[in-house]
């Protein structure tokens, strides 16, 4: 594999679990407020 | 009484307890004689191979058994309510700590000098500056008590106990594992003075968790 | 006060994209192959930041955890603060530790070395694994909390040691000379302003995530609590029904 080849496996790699990561606190944070009141503490974006 | 009184009180409930069940002697201790005679199935004992590395898998040996003996030190303070009776007997958590540790240390000291034993048997292992090893030896299972005992209180009374106190023990012990074997391979090549640093670290890894325990261990033997 | 923390949260979120837009732009395309390494010198762009993200993670954690056991700072507050900081420690740890294998691969030619970086590294995310797995047993906020707060601490006063052990040991076998002087090579021009970019782009990042995270275990606490007061006055609610 050429250097190029480990640069971007690595960069995109990265991107991936980031993006991943990201993705799971969303949706998780979405499930939460919807199970709460609206005039719970925590809300916000 | 004295701190030292009620440690030793705890250490020899726990030796009595080890004692009538000689679960160590009957479980523990032959459970690290396999794992040395797999490591010969592993590693081929034709190759010279043993001897240089016996020091690591003598090392490693003691580990897996001293994770079965820390285990089942918290194992015996689950049944028959002693972990309450233990809360309100009034003794000092450290002292419990202590006594804890102390057992435990114990225990492993006599497995070691069987597993040494074993070693030298097995591996064809020849034995020099005796002085040397037995120090580090001694501070090393010091050591791998004390830090066991603080995270056997962490994990006890968990369902989860028997996975999460090996994660969570085997990285902290780390350095346990390299000084314990430097300091015996430095012994065992002739080299005595190579062993001081490592026996150094050694201290310094028990210091801290010794002092860790003695101020952890009773508010975490407070908690349900 | 929502309203405002609404606003962080974006300004936050926005800052961080940006930086990491300008990440990408220095590291993958203005700035120059290194004089040694070639192309592979990118992969330091992302390795290094991810490194001190690991530590920066692992710092708020000890901190945090030390500021939950002392009695006249105790606040559930830091106990939350500590187990978001940690999942996200662990995110870039084992980040750290697979970009160092891609990076060590084409510079090095191997995808692993037993220096004192490395295995503290890895030592450090098997003690946030443990961390984190000891977190996720139930029980009551207060006794997981400071049960957590000790884990943490007991973790973070060996990871010094288990550092300056390997690097005796590396030392005393004299190996390693060659990696040393690589990892630390002075860096000049636009390779030090990607670098940079990448520090910044991260640090915005775990502040953005750690935010994220904080604010979802708020959340998840309080669903907890709610349910297991919905359980406890159905049970109540059954125990009056019940005829004397």
């Amino acid at each position: 594999m050429t250097d190029a080849g480990y640069v971007i496996g690595g960069w995109t790699l990265t991107g991936v679990a980031i993006a991943g990561y990201v993705g799971r606190l969303w949706s998780r944070s979405r499930r939460a407020r919807r199970l709460l009141p609206p005039d719970e503490p925590g809300g916000g974006s | 009484m004295t701190l030292l009184r009620q440690a030793l009180l705890v250490a020899g409930k726990d030796l009595r307890i080890e004692v009538r069940s000689r679960v160590a002697l009957n479980q523990v201790l032959p459970f690290a004689g396999v794992v040395l005679l797999l490591f010969a199935f592993a590693l081929d004992p034709d190759r010279g191979l043993l001897p240089r590395v016996a020091p690591g898998l003598f090392w490693v040996a003691v580990l897996l058994a001293g994770l079965l003996a820390l285990s089942r030190a918290f194992a015996v303070e689950g049944e028959n309510g002693v972990r309450d009776a233990l809360r309100l007997s009034g003794l000092d958590g450290a002292a419990v700590f202590c006594g804890k540790a102390m057992a435990v240390a114990a225990q492993l000291l006599a497995l070691e000098v069987i597993l040494g034993f074993g070693v030298v048997v097995l591996y064809d292992l020849h034995l020099h500056n005796l002085g040397v090893v037995v120090a580090a030896s001694l501070i090393a299972t010091a050591g791998l008590a004390a830090a066991g005992t603080v995270y056997g209180v962490l994990a006890a009374g968990l369902r989860v106990r028997e996975t999460l106190f090996p994660l969570l023990v085997l990285p902290v012990v780390a350095p346990v594992m390299l000084g314990a074997t430097r300091a015996w391979e430095a012994a065992l090549s002739g080299a005595p003075s190579e062993a001081w640093p490592w026996v150094q670290l050694l201290v310094v890894f028990c210091v801290i968790y010794v002092t860790m325990g003695w101020l952890a261990f009773g508010p975490l033997l407070e908690e349900t | 006060m929502r309203f405002w923390a609404r606003r962080g949260t974006v300004v936050l979120g926005g800052l961080t994209a940006a930086s990491l837009v300008v990440l990408v732009v220095l590291g993958l395309f203005v700035s120059d192959p290194d004089f040694q390494q070639g192309d592979a010198v990118r992969l330091m762009y992302l390795h290094v930041p991810a490194a001190w993200v690991s530590y920066l993670a692992y710092g708020v954690t000890s901190l945090a955890s030390a500021l939950y056991l002392w009695k006249r700072t105790r606040a559930q507050a830091w106990d939350t603060l500590a187990g978001a900081s940690a999942e996200i420690g662990v995110l870039f740890t084992g980040l750290t530790l697979v970009l160092g294998s891609l990076w060590g691969r084409p510079v090095w030619n191997v995808w692993w070395a037993w220096d004192a970086r490395i295995v503290s590294t890895a030592v450090l995310f098997f003690l946030y694994l443990g961390y984190l797995a000891l977190r996720k047993v139930p029980a009551d906020p207060a006794v997981r909390a400071r049960r957590s707060a000790i884990a943490a601490l007991a973790a973070f006063v060996d990871v010094p040691v288990v550092h300056f052990s390997v690097e005796w040991w590396r030392t005393l076998h004299q190996k390693g000379t060659v990696f040393d002087r690589e990892l630390n090579p002075a860096i000049e021009g636009n390779l030090a302003w990607a670098l940079l970019s990448g520090v910044v782009a991260f640090t915005l990042l775990y502040l953005y995530l750690l935010e994220r995270r904080y604010r979802l275990a708020v959340m998840e606490e309080a669903i907890e609590g709610r349910a297991l007061d919905a359980a406890i006055a159905e049970r109540r609610a059954e125990a009056d029904v019940v005829p004397v």
